[in-house]
């Protein structure tokens, strides 16, 4: 048996230290008995009634540190204690560095000067603790779902009596004075301000910006629900309000799936009033109405973005129907595509991450395709009956909750994405495949690193039958980001992925190879 | 040295007693124990920290190993600076609105159920106490029910610097027990006991750690660090149930189990000054 | 001035409840962020927040 200890007279450690040796010593099962303490004459009466009373302990006085360990032969004894008194010596320990409160009010004894709470906790407990954030004049952003609608009212409207931002639940997105929050992307300073409650539909928007020569000011989110008619537009008023208000903003782009009809026309009211020019895009919404108001309509997210440039840099927008190359060399890419198919395939496959993407998609190919099934799909009669199962064309929102449950989201964890690559790469029906790549803090390191894999077993499982699957992407992300974004598209490039410039250019491609293939 | 907050004790007395050098005693990461040539404790703490008794919390949050070394002289004056003061005395407990003898019995059931479920098998309440230990464990709490000092202070003889931390187990135990006893005593008349923390303090006198003896002390004194304040506070005011947990969680952070070992000690007095005046008095309702 | 504008005229300092993630991505960008190691009302666990909610 080896009996050892060490001493260390009049020595003070703290408890995350002592911790960490008390950790260590129990990771070896052959440790027998072992006492960390003060030599106080209870703590040496408890060493020897262990067998642990080695005669430095018994001399320790009750301000002196010991420790005293017994073990089986096969432990190197001397070793345990080099390891004890390296941690014990150690000047950092890691993880004690920066302190962590355990409650919001103890945060604020930290950083009295905090101005905005970011939750991320379950849905359940939200509201309570949102709420004790805006009693402490805290701006608010809940990036929780599973929050019920009353409650969002509440806190909305609670929010709004004390002049705070309640942005969510259900905000994935938001920049603030350029710091990129939850999910958002690097972009550009600038003179934009944007006012989304669409959290991919604003990534994209704002890396468009960034892509054609712009910058934001502000991007404010407001959670998804927020235009039901419900809420009111609550937070798309008060952030409109607040970019009317704000300096550095000089044009205004508000982004939402078409509100409800009361609702659109509340905003749009206050629009009217604004001096400053402002881009409204309701996805897919009554663009005339928009006009009627004399705000700028747009025609997909990429639009919105080049409208939002246009009028930053003074001058006037135009519509932006078509693609960033020549319409003659697309052409030619969607040839070059089609006659590889076989003639069994005919379907295209959206697999996004991201929820407003694959709004965008479905509302262009629903168009030309009619019949598009979806999780969440336009109408009804298209919903999947089996949502891990694709029938002819669809598009799929990995981001939604049947397929969450219990698991990170897929712009986190693009292992959802993968399987259902391969899957439907093996069947034989389908011509393309169509997809997003989200950049951006929030997102994985590398998203499409983790694709490709997938994307060639998928693209050679297709071959082998005689037939050619296309896929085809759009990254959005910018160079700020910290995912390396050139090394991200290319690749994808090496991979066969045909890139596309925006989600907008990329669902057109698309949309031309189906009907070339019809 | 810039001073954001200071115990009001404290500045009292150093500034009567215009102390300007102090010799460090301790050094951690946040927080830095210093004592005057005439035996004066006090505490050093990060803006990172709650304020302990005799505490000066400073206004920064910089790792104090990099600033202090055991055993240096330092000095610093409190009288160039403007500071604000904390009472951190149980004395200065307002109770506003008092919480009902239902509540209060639900507040312990909480802290205890919060124990079994949270708590750290190394903390008072789960482990096994060695025999001679055990048997002092259950000699105070027959001596407590008698109110008898002396037996109080015998028992507390076989507890005190038992365990694990800078602050023994068993002396924040004990710590948690006077505390308690102290601010339900001041709370209501109907507590008839004689006050037992002086012997527990003499009883602490060379068996436990230097830290420890002055947290028995100031205990005695009826003076404990904000965060205990601020629960005692909840406890015994009508509190709702989500800010009686939040301060209990304060405290919960303390040390590795020294919050915990608070925590049990108060819920064990609790429970026994529940029980033995229980529906005694109309001043719980 | 709204306090939203307020907002836009400081320097944004976050006290982050919930994902660590979060926290650590503003630090990446050392951006000033308190990290909350939120845990549910009594652990999540059904009777003690039985026992809470008659308080």
């Amino acid at each position: 048996m080896g009996l050892k200890s060490y001493v260390k007279k009049n020595a003070y450690y703290d408890s995350v230290v002592l911790m960490q040796v008390t950790k260590e010593l129990k990771k070896s099962e052959d440790i027998n008995e072992v006492i960390v303490g003060m030599g106080t004459a209870l703590n040496k009466e408890l060493a020897g009634n262990l067998g642990l009373l080695t005669d430095e302990v018994k001399a320790t006085t009750q301000n002196d540190f010991f420790v005293s360990l017994d073990g089986e032969d096969t432990v190197d004894m001397d070793e345990v204690l080099n390891k004890i008194t390296e941690l014990l010596n150690k000047k950092k320990t890691s993880g004690d560095e920066d302190y962590r409160p355990a409650t919001l009010k103890s945060a604020l004894k930290v950083m009295p000067e905090a101005n905005l709470a970011l939750f991320s906790i379950p849905g359940e407990y939200a509201y309570e603790e949102v709420k004790k954030a805006l009693d402490e004049n805290l701006h608010v952003m809940l990036f929780s779902d599973n929050v019920t609608m009353d409650e969002e009212k509440k806190l909305k409207d609670y929010a709004k009596e004390k002049g705070l931002l309640m942005m969510g639940p259900d905000c994935g997105t938001a920049i603030i004075n350029h710091t990129p929050l939850a999910f958002a992307n690097v972009i550009k300073p600038g003179n934009i301000g944007i006012v989304g409650a669409a959290g991919t539909g604003t990534q994209e928007v704002s890396v468009l910006i960034d892509k054609f020569g712009g910058g934001t000011s502000q991007v404010i989110g407001t959670g998804g629900r927020d235009l039901k008619e419900q809420i009111g537009g609550t937070m798309m008023l008060m952030g409109f309000e607040a970019l009317e208000a704000d300096d550095e903003t000089e044009v205004i782009v508000l982004i939402s799936k078409p509100p409800h009809e009361s609702i659109a026309k509340k905003i749009l009211e206050r629009v009217k009033e604004c001096k400053k020019p402002v881009v409204v895009d309701f996805i897919g919404g009554d663009t005339e109405m928009i006009k009627s108001y004399g705000a700028h309509a747009c025609i997909s997210l990429e639009d919105a973005a080049q409208k939002a440039v246009a009028l930053a840099k003074g001058n006037t927008p135009e519509d932006f129907t078509g693609f960033s190359m020549d319409e003659g060399a697309v052409d030619e890419m969607v040839e070059k595509e089609v006659q590889k198919y076989r003639n069994t395939q005919k379907y295209v496959r959206g697999l996004y991450t991201g929820g407003t993407l694959a709004d965008e998609a479905m509302m262009v190919l629903t168009e030309s395709l009619k019949a598009v099934y979806s999780n969440k799909p336009k109408s009804p009669e298209f919903k999947l009956e089996d949502v891990f199962k694709s029938r002819e064309n669809t598009i799929i929102d990995l981001g939604e909750d049947e397929f969450t449950l219990g698991k990170p989201h897929p712009m986190i964890d693009p292992s959802a994405r993968v399987e259902r690559m391969k899957q439907e790469g093996s069947d034989e029906n389908v011509a393309v495949v169509l997809m997003d790549m989200v950049l951006g803090y929030g997102s994985h390191e590398d998203p499409a690193g983790e694709m490709i894999e997938s994307v060639k077993e998928a693209k050679d499982s297709m071959a082998s039958k005689g037939g050619h699957l296309t896929v085809v992407a759009s990254v959005c992300g910018t160079e700020g980001d910290p995912q390396d974004l050139k090394a991200t598209e290319q690749k994808l490039k090496d991979a066969g992925v045909i890139l596309m410039p925006s989600n907008a250019q990329a669902v057109k491609f698309v949309d031309k190879i189906m009907k070339r293939i019809s | 040295m810039k001073i954001e907050l200071m115990d009001k004790n404290l500045y009292v007395q150093l500034i009567n007693e215009n102390e300007a050098s102090f010799r460090v005693h301790s050094v951690f990461n946040q927080a830095c124990n210093l004592y005057t040539s005439q035996g004066l404790w006090l505490t050093l703490v990060s803006k990172n920290k709650w304020l302990p008794p005799n505490g000066i919390k400073l206004n920064h949050s910089r790792d104090f190993r990099d600033c202090y070394l055991q055993d240096e002289l330092i000095r610093f004056s409190i009288r160039d600076q403007e500071i604000k003061l904390l009472n951190l005395c149980l004395h200065s407990l307002e109770i506003n609105q008092k919480e009902s003898w239902k509540n209060k019995s639900l507040k312990l059931e909480y802290m205890k159920a919060y124990l079994d479920l949270e708590g750290k098998s190394e903390a008072i309440g789960k482990v096994d106490l060695p025999k001679g230990v055990k048997s002092s464990y259950h000699s105070l709490e027959k001596a407590l029910e008698e109110n008898n000092l002396e037996k109080i202070k015998i028992a507390a003889q076989g507890l005190i610097g038992f365990g694990n931390g800078l602050t023994p187990s068993m002396d924040d135990y004990l710590t948690g027990r006077i505390l308690m006893w102290k601010t339900w005593t001041m709370q209501s008349t109907a507590v008839k006991e004689e006050d037992y923390s002086r012997v527990i303090q003499e009883a602490s006198k060379g068996r436990t750690t230097t830290a420890s003896e002055w947290m028995i002390r100031f205990a005695a004194q009826g003076r404990c660090s904000e965060e205990i304040i601020n629960f005692l506070h909840s406890y015994f005011s009508k509190s709702s149930g989500s800010v009686f947990e939040d301060a209990l969680k304060e405290v919960l952070e303390i040390g590795s189990t020294s919050g915990e070992d608070l925590i049990y000690g108060m819920w064990c007095e609790g429970m026994r000054l529940l029980k033995k005046y229980e529906g005694g008095n109309s001043e719980w309702d | 001035m709204s306090k939203i504008n307020e907002l836009f005229d400081s320097e944004l300092k976050v006290i982050n409840l919930g994902l660590e993630s979060f926290s650590d991505d503003l630090k990446l960008q050392k951006k000033a962020v308190v990290h909350v190691e939120w845990r549910p009302v009594a652990g999540g666990n059904k009777k003690l927040s039985s026992i809470l909610n008659q308080l």
